[in-house]
This record gives structure tokens, sequence and C-alpha cells, in this order.
């Protein structure tokens, strides 16, 4: 019956799956709202700590030394939009990635697996509800660490940041069916995630400029999206001169395109190897 | 049939030994990118505080860190704290995921309805903790010496083990409870990932003590983690006997003789809530 539906009708029933995903997320959250909290909490821990080592090591918010790797002074705000963007990033791989893992755990996976619908359009609806969230808590971390720390980033410009990390999601989801095939694949992989997680975070410029990292890892850097997001963020909000912003779009949409595409066949190489094993169900 | 009271020392022993093998190889191998990830992790965890220090600093010694603690080379301060950090994380999760992954695992029910004591059990979880513990603390001291030139006064490192052992017990006090208050509140990956964060925060693990509030400081100072950290950059890097170590050796112990007797009741005590809530196998 779908093959003998319009282009139009095939649309508009694939657009309902998306929908009903998302609703589904908002009650999966509103079920465990301490993960709320937690979001929005965790990120604003992190950037206190390095505050705090800031302090420790020079004293105060404001380093020489730093800038000259980063070409601003002030270490706290280079953190703050690193972290509210990495956030992003998070979400993502958490999300999308552990999206299969998840359903289960909660024994919902054969359920959804034998839905007549594709299962890119079941992700496509969990990635939108990441979307939204991400932004909703790196505005809200924006927010906060304004009001408790000595930075003030509440102007218009946050919508442009958000903006620029909106482009960097694309990739993300892309990593993220990647993810969802390893987990196929390799089962439990909570803490292959959080390594990932962590590795990211550690050789992107998120809490200090690449130019600190050794060569190698500065190198891996170049290969992921991230790098370019925080990049033209920070050109955007003046800390530091990285060069014209729309050379940073027109590599973040090439790494969309990228990281889909390879995401993509990466997942359905795992869901046919996993069929073809009989361990979908399987712990 | 053997009369229970009879059991020798030898059959206590015993299911310690399968539970502490089961988990270090058993769960391991089948999830093989465990194995992985448990030897990263370490290293991921001190990277981002070495990097940060460095962005600040320009280089490795700072004056601000040496008038607060007496020692200026960042990477020595910082990777004491790390080890002892990343040893009570690991069994932290450890302990407090001991029943909650089963869950996951779909191994509850069997586990549950074995005849050996819970206490038991965790002390099983305990000796797996430790013996991953152990490979850390050789890894990231073997990282210290040849990658980041660390200074430390070796003759004390018994002292600095005797410390961490008492670390270990004071700790199965802390998981004890956390794992109780999981058996009933669920939501394990969010509280664990939180207490991570904040102890991560509260502990002087990259920073002096005297940097944080008044108030954050006593709070850490209540901590076994904190007394540990302190105690053993007292002894490694300062070159101090454990004999000198009164305060914090008090609160380790206070720890093991009070929190110990302490969470195994509150456990008990959450799993007979459990139990009336009818809510101990689910999700």
């Amino acid at each position: 019956m779908y093959r003998m539906m319009s282009n139009w009708s095939r649309i508009s029933l694939e657009l309902r799956t998306i929908r009903y995903t998302l609703k589904k997320e908002i009650k999966l959250w509103q079920r465990y709202p301490s993960r709320m909290l937690f979001l929005v909490v965790m990120p604003f821990l992190t950037i206190l700590t390095l505050y705090f080592q800031g302090m420790g090591l020079v004293g105060g918010t404001e380093s020489t030394y730093f800038e000259e790797f980063a070409g601003t002074q002030d270490y706290l705000v280079f953190i703050i939009l690193g972290s509210a963007v990495f956030i992003f990033v998070s979400t993502a791989i958490w999300g999308v990635g552990n999206s299969i893992r998840r359903e289960q755990m909660m024994g919902t996976l054969e359920s959804i697996w034998v839905v007549p619908t594709s299962k890119l359009t079941i992700f496509v609806g969990v990635a939108l509800f990441d979307g939204l969230f991400s932004s909703y808590v790196a505005f809200m971390q924006l927010l906060i660490t304004s009001l408790i720390l000595p930075v003030n980033l509440i102007d218009l410009r946050i919508f442009v940041v958000i903006g620029i990390a909106f482009l960097l999601i694309f990739s993300l989801y892309g990593l993220g069916f990647f993810f969802t095939g390893l987990v196929l694949i390799y089962k439990e992989v909570e803490d292959f995630t959080n390594m990932i997680n962590s590795a990211i975070r550690l050789i992107t410029p998120v809490s200090y400029p690449l130019s600190v990292l050794p060569a190698p890892l500065a190198f891996i850097a170049l290969f992921i999206p991230l790098t370019y997001a925080l990049q033209a963020i920070r050109d955007y909000m003046g800390l530091g001169d990285y060069g014209p912003i729309y050379q940073y779009i027109g590599l973040l949409l090439l790494f969309d395109l990228i990281f889909i595409i390879f995401g993509s066949l990466f997942f359905r190489y795992a869901e046919k190897s996993a069929k073809r094993r009989g361990v979908i169900a399987t712990h | 049939m053997q009369p229970i009271r009879d059991i020798s020392f030898q059959d206590h022993l015993h299911p310690i030994l399968i539970i502490a093998k089961y988990e270090l190889i058993v769960s391991n191998f089948r999830y093989p990118l465990r194995i992985l990830t448990r030897f990263i992790s370490p290293i991921l965890w001190v990277l981002p505080f070495l990097l940060f220090g460095k962005a600040v600093l320009g280089g490795t010694d700072s004056a601000v860190l040496y008038e607060l603690t007496g020692i200026a080379h960042m990477p020595t301060f910082i990777l004491v704290g790390t080890i002892i950090t990343s040893i009570s994380f690991n069994m932290l999760w450890l302990m407090s995921f001991a029943i909650r992954l089963e869950s996951y695992r779909g191994t509850f029910e069997s586990i549950y309805s074995c005849p050996v004591n819970k206490f038991t059990f965790f002390l099983g979880k305990l000796l797996a903790s430790v013996a991953w513990s152990s490979i850390y603390i050789v890894g990231l001291l073997l990282l210290g010496v040849f990658v980041l030139d660390v200074q430390f006064v070796w003759s004390r490192l018994p002292d600095m083990l005797a410390c961490v052992a008492l670390l270990f017990l004071a700790m199965y006090g802390f998981g004890l409870v956390i794992s109780g208050f999981l058996l009933v509140y669920k939501e394990s990956h969010t509280i664990i990932h939180f207490l991570d964060g904040l102890i991560s925060l509260i502990v002087p693990m990259a920073y002096p003590l005297a940097v944080l509030p008044l108030f954050m400081q006593k709070i850490s100072l209540m901590m076994p983690m904190t007394r540990a950290v302190i105690a053993s950059r007292d002894m490694l890097i300062m070159g101090e006997s454990i004999l000198h170590q009164g305060d914090h050796l008090a609160v380790l112990a206070a720890y093991i003789f009070i929190a110990i007797p302490l969470g195994y009741q509150f456990f008990k005590y959450m799993e007979n809530k459990a139990k009336m809530k009818g809510v101990l196998h689910k999700y």
C-alpha cells in the first residue's frame, strides 16, 4: 500500500512519524525530570571547575599567556562559549547515538523496529528534539553563567551563536547514526560513548585553544566540525581573529553532508549485519 | 545439605572472588569496547586539566599555586589529585551501579535470588574496583614520570598507597548509600554523572582548596576524597610522613567505622522500601 501512495502522501506520513517521535521524547523527559536539571547544571559544574583551576593558577580570570595562544586574555568567556556549544555535541552523541540502546533497555526496541517506517525517520525525530533541547540548555547555561560569574553574554548575538551551532548539529547527527550502528554491533557502548564524548572535548578547542595541543591531536581536531563552529563563534564574538565567518559556514555545510552520508551508510551496514547474525534484540 | 551457620571463611571468600572475576573478566570480555575505554578514560580525565593549565600559564610553573600550596609545578600538583579522584570515581561507579547494572543486563533476578549476602556481593565489586584502580595508579604514575616530568618524593609512595587503601574502605560506605538510593529512585546514570561533576568541583583535584568559597571548603573537608587528595600531596610531593596526616586519617577512619555500618543499614532500609513499593526490579 505504501508503494502505491503519492510522494506527498509518503512525505506526510514520514512527517507524522517525526511528530510522534518528538512527542515521545518530550514524554520521556517529563517522566525523568531530574535529567533536565542534570543537563542544565552539569556543564556549569565543568565551567566552575576550570574557573577555580584558573584562579588557583593565575589568581584571576585573565591571562596574558592565554592571549598568546587564543587571541583573548579572558579565558572564562572562552570556556563558557565552548561549553555552551559542546552541549550540542553531547546531546547528539548521547541522544541519537544511544537511542537504540535506550529503547532496548526500556524493552520497547522490538515494537519500534517492526513499525513500517524508515529507521532514519525515527532518528530524525530524535535528532530534532535533541537540537531544540540543546538550544534551550545552551541558552540557559549562558544565562546562568552571566548571572553568577563575572561575565555578560546575554545579548542578541546569542541567536547567531545558536544559529552557527545549528549548522553543526547535522554533522553531529551523522556521528549519532554512526554510534547507533556501533550499538547494534557492540551493544553496551555507554562507556565507549562517554570516552568519545570526552575525547572530542579534549581535542577540540572547547576549554583551551588548539595551539596548546600536541601537533597530532591538533591535526585530528581539523577533521571535527566542532573545531570550525567554535572558531566561527569566537571570531563573531570578538574572542580572537580566526578569519572570515563565511568560510567556516561553508566548511560546516560540507561536514554536514559528509557525516550524514557516512553515518547513514554505516548504520545500514550495521543493521544488516545485526539482522544476519540475529542479534538485533540481544543485550 | 550443609547448614548455613557452618560456612567456613573459604566459603565466604568464594562468592567474593567469583563476583570480582565476573566484573573484571566476564563482563569486560563480553563487551570488548569497555576494555578499551577503561584504559583510555584516566588519560582523558587528566589531560584537559593539564592542557588548560598550560594555556593559562604558558608553561608548567605557577607562582600563585606556589603561594597557596608550596607547590609550583602544576602537572605534579594535578596528577596526584586526578589519581585519587579517578580511583574514587571508578569505585563509585562500580559500587553504585552494582545492582542497577545487573538490572540493565537482565541478570538482576538471578543475582538477587542467590543465597549470598548483599554485603558479600558488594565486597566482590569492591575487589574488582581495587584491581582496576591499581592499574589506573600505575598507568598515571608512568604518565607522570615519562611524559610530565613530575617531581615526587618516591620514598613516600608506600605512605600514599596506605592512604589510598583507607580511601577504598571509606568509599565503601559511600557506595552502599548511593546503591541503596538507586534501588528506589532509579535514574542511575543521571545521579552518578551529577555526583561525578559535583565531586570534581568540590574536591581540590586540580586547584588548591583555598580558591573555593568558604562554605564549599567546609563541605569539601568533610569528604574522604578531599582528605585523601590533601594527604597524598603532603606525602608524595612535600615528603611528609603518614604519621603527620592525623587529621586526614581521622576523617577517613570515621568514614570506615561509621559510614560502612550506616551505609549498609541504609541500603537494607532502601531495599525494604523498594520491596514494599514493588519497584525492586523496575527500570
